[in-house]
């Protein structure tokens, strides 16, 4: 995950939570530490995705499903077909 | 320690990972860890339209406890050669 540091990083969680941020550290068991970090909510039906400022985070690994690095281009000429979009799952492993 | 041995054989090979909140990531394996956490690199989300919002990654880290099944390239297992592997090694936890 080294590469992945001083990154904008987008980290879905284990209950369906989709964060932006850029991860300055992260450990063993993928605890990880954003800052500028936004929450990326999408309502479905709607044509965008409402971003909500969140500041620092940490967010313990057990929550975490997966962090990605992402494609600043790509994301700001994001399209969303409201037929077809969804939310992301949140993960019931209790 | 048998499957992250076997998963170490299949990095550079593109594999789908399908995780437990049903979203599924096609991608280059880049690395596997002892916990089975996944790097993929030249990600593509499988069920683009469903979740656009997840399409501008690059590459990304699968952690192990979420995924639920891997989909592998036929032609890089070995299925013979695992079925005796997993045998020697339950031999092995046995004794």
């Amino acid at each position: 995950m080294d590469e992945l540091v001083n990154k904008t990083v987008s980290v879905v969680t284990s209950d369906g939570r989709n964060m932006m941020g850029i991860l300055q550290g992260f450990d063993q068991t993928s605890n990880i530490i954003l800052t500028q970090c936004t929450q990326n909510v999408y309502i479905p039906g709607q044509r965008e995705l409402e971003q909500i400022p969140l500041g620092s985070y940490i967010i313990r690994g057990t929550s975490v499903t997966f962090i990605g690095e992402v494609d600043q281009e790509k994301f700001l000429s994001l399209k969303i077909d409201p037929a077809l979009a969804v939310g992301i799952k949140s993960i019931n492993n209790r | 320690m048998l499957f992250f041995s076997f998963f170490k054989t299949l990095v550079d090979k593109e594999v789908i990972v399908e995780l437990k909140n049903e979203v599924s990531l096609k991608g280059t394996l880049h690395s596997v860890d002892q916990y089975l956490n996944i790097k993929l690199n030249n990600v593509e989300i499988v069920d683009e339209q469903k979740y656009p919002y997840l399409g501008c990654l690059k590459n990304c880290f699968i952690r192990g406890s979420t995924v639920r099944y891997i989909q592998l390239p036929a032609a890089d297992v070995d299925t013979d050669v695992l079925q005796d592997a997993t045998r020697k090694e339950h031999q092995v936890n046995k004794k």
